[in-house]
């Protein structure tokens, strides 16, 4: 499985990390041995077995549609770096106008 | 000019859905109230909470594929999409990608008399996001701007850059939706406004959501293409997201059909794009490049189990699905006669053709026209809401056994007072239908207005002050009538009296008559009309003058 720096410098940018070159490096070797650990998986014959998505054995776990406790606002704000009356405020991100 | 099948028009659907509670916890799902107060550690995303899917919202999910006609996935999960926004607190919604609630299915057109089918591809279960507002620059002053949000639908990493700064509201974040994807099968803005509007009755009359648009219950994506001259083959898709009515759908569609075919005229090649829509401008805009980046690296939600439906779970929703608009209008046309445009009309909203139901069993009731049992209406109730087709077809039968005497006639008159003289009403005072039916003006109360109307007590124009009355007023109608003085004078002696009282006071108009100025007659009838304060039956008038003038 073949993976670039460009890989890992995408993915840490989509999950908006940054990293240094070196660091970066490190991380596509990382990334790279998981992958092909992975891999092992298209070795093996799989007919007959249906695809999994839930490693959870347990089928239909629901709640029952009952209102429950909830927060106030005063709590559901009390962890915010900023608020402004009942909301949070958090930095810009006005789309195009 | 250009043949108008070549562009092929898709719809990604999301509805809220009217769940007590959220999707995967037990907060209120409830429009406005006090910003984060409908919140709780799950849908804040606060570490260690665990989601539990909510059993009504998968059903509420199951009667949209019924209706449908898509079939329900045995075995389907929930994954994670994952992106950046504030509105998205978990940094991911949970939603379903591989495996969805059902898939197939179709919706059946007739766009101007022109059957079509547009096709159904998927329909899954997810959770909606927060509201965010803006606020408008200057630091420590909080202006309120406008509202944006990310609304569940993938607008993704969001960009920061000004210095403005962002409010958000939770209460939103995990409202229950339903997402229904079509194939490209729509080939006309007019088509497009059709499938939408199709929809959202099936939705309405399922129950499933409340389905204002102006609340953002129901928003909608598209996606635009426009298929090769030659082989036939869909061109590269534009998508447009944040369209929030049924004008802005239009609007957009034909904005971007015509940006895509400049482009392709012009020698060009469409590049894949997301574009979010501009209501204000009316300018479909593309994302910026970070707000591009769709990778949205779903993986399957480790939190969740399966979602497994069996036969017998289907079996138990599909027996309590209530009637669906197109059945709603063919019972209509088969019990009362009704013509097809008018059954169309009644049920392009659930609570008019109700309301039309009620009124028309209560006026035959006041008119004693047709035997109870038949417009009784808790047999009608008992058929109705839900759809135990055998009882249905029993009333069917029933029907067809007696003679439909007046029923027909009555209905369409029926029909004309709920859709145009109610309805004017509804439109002016902004109250809707259904507050009114239940508050001031009760089937039964309007029935015997209208019931008035056909036994001629009342003219056409009483009629319409007597409605007004009865929706303003607590009094009887039959008090109304007295107080109002509305009665209409049908008794011959005393309209002779006022037609002679005109004859004398128009002779110029009566001697122009007489030398065959046809119109004038409705001018003499109009003053006759005006002497008797309304009050006079005008056909009856219409007779007097024509027989005293000894005119044809």
């Amino acid at each position: 499985m073949s993976v670039r720096t460009d890989d890992t410098r995408q993915i840490a940018a989509l999950a908006r990390l940054s990293f240094s070159d070196d660091e970066l490096r490190v991380l596509t070797g990382e990334m790279k041995a998981i992958l092909d650990y992975m891999a092992h998986l298209s070795r093996v014959t799989l007919d007959g077995v249906e695809p999994a998505f839930s490693l959870l054995r347990c089928d239909n776990v629901f709640r029952e549609d009952c209102v429950g406790e909830m927060l106030t606002p005063d709590d559901a704000l009390s962890n915010a770096p900023d608020r402004h009356g009942d909301l949070f405020r958090v930095p810009a991100f006005l789309p195009k106008d | 000019m250009r043949v108008t099948n070549d562009v092929a028009i898709g719809f990604e659907i999301h509805a809220q859905l009217a769940t007590a509670t959220k999707i995967f916890c037990a907060c209120a799902n409830e429009p406005g109230g006090r910003p984060n107060s409908r919140v709780c550690p799950v849908c804040l995303g606060l570490p260690g909470a665990l989601p539990v899917l909510n059993r009504e919202a998968v059903e509420l999910g199951m009667r949209v594929a019924l209706a449908l006609g898509s079939d329900i996935t045995t075995r389907s999960s929930f994954s994670r999409k994952n992106y950046f926004y504030p509105d998205l607190p978990k940094g991911y919604q949970i939603t379903q990608h591989w495996t969805t609630l059902a898939s197939g299915g179709h919706v059946e057109l007739d766009v101007e008399g022109t059957k079509k089918r547009i096709r159904i591809r998927g329909i899954h279960i997810e959770e909606d996001a927060g509201k965010t507002v803006h606020t408008l620059h200057i630091d420590g002053v909080c202006g309120s701007g406008k509202s944006c949000d990310s609304g569940g639908t993938s607008v993704s990493s969001g960009a920061h850059g000004s210095s403005a700064a962002g409010l958000v509201d939770m209460n939103r974040c995990g409202v229950p939706l339903v997402e229904i994807v079509s194939d490209p099968d729509i080939s006309s803005p007019e088509e497009a406004d059709a499938y939408l509007r199709k929809v959202h009755q099936i939705l309405i009359y399922l129950g499933v959501t409340a389905g204002e648009l102006h609340q953002g219950n129901v928003r909608f994506d598209t996606n635009v293409s426009i298929r090769n001259a030659g082989d036939g083959s869909l061109g590269t898709p534009c998508e447009i997201k944040n369209l929030n009515s049924f004008k802005a759908v239009g609007k957009a569609l034909s904005f971007e059909i015509e940006r895509q075919r400049r482009i392709l005229d012009a020698g060009g090649a469409v590049e894949h794009e997301t574009l979010l829509w501009d209501e204000r401008a009316e300018r479909a805009l593309p994302m910026r490049s970070k707000e591009k980046a769709c990778d949205y690296r779903y993986f399957p939600e480790p939190d969740l189990g399966d979602l497994v439906i069996g036969d017998d779970w289907i079996d138990r929703v599909r027996r309590y699905m209530p009637e669906l608009p197109d059945e709603h209008a063919l019972r209509l046309r088969k019990w009362y006669g009704l013509r097809e445009y008018t059954a169309r009309v009644l049920t392009a909203e659930p609570a008019m053709a109700t309301y039309f139901e009620d009124t028309l069993a209560n006026l035959l009731h006041a008119l004693g026209e047709v035997p109870d049992r038949i417009v009784d209406p808790a047999a009608r109730l008992l058929a109705v809401p839900f759809k135990t087709r055998e009882k249905m077809s029993v009333v069917f039968s029933e029907m067809e056994d007696i003679n439909p005497g007046r029923l027909p006639e009555l209905a369409e008159v029926t029909a004309n007072w709920v859709t145009v003289m109610v309805g004017a009403w509804v439109n002016e005072s902004g109250v809707d239908l259904e507050t009114l039916a239940l508050s001031r003006l009760p089937a039964a109360r309007l029935a015997l207005v209208i019931a008035a109307r056909v036994r001629g007590t009342v003219n056409e124009p009483a009629a319409k002050r007597l409605l007004v009355a009865a929706i303003d007023s607590s009094e009887s109608v039959e008090e109304l009538l007295e107080r109002l003085d509305l009665t209409q004078v049908t008794d011959s002696a005393a309209i002779e009296t006022l037609v002679a009282d005109v004859l004398f006071l128009h002779p110029a108009e009566v001697e122009r008559l007489r030398a065959g100025e046809g119109k004038l007659l409705r001018f003499l009838v109009g003053q006759v009309m005006k002497r008797s304060g309304g009050k006079a039956d005008p056909v009856i008038v219409n007779d007097v003058l024509v027989r005293l003038l000894g005119i044809e």
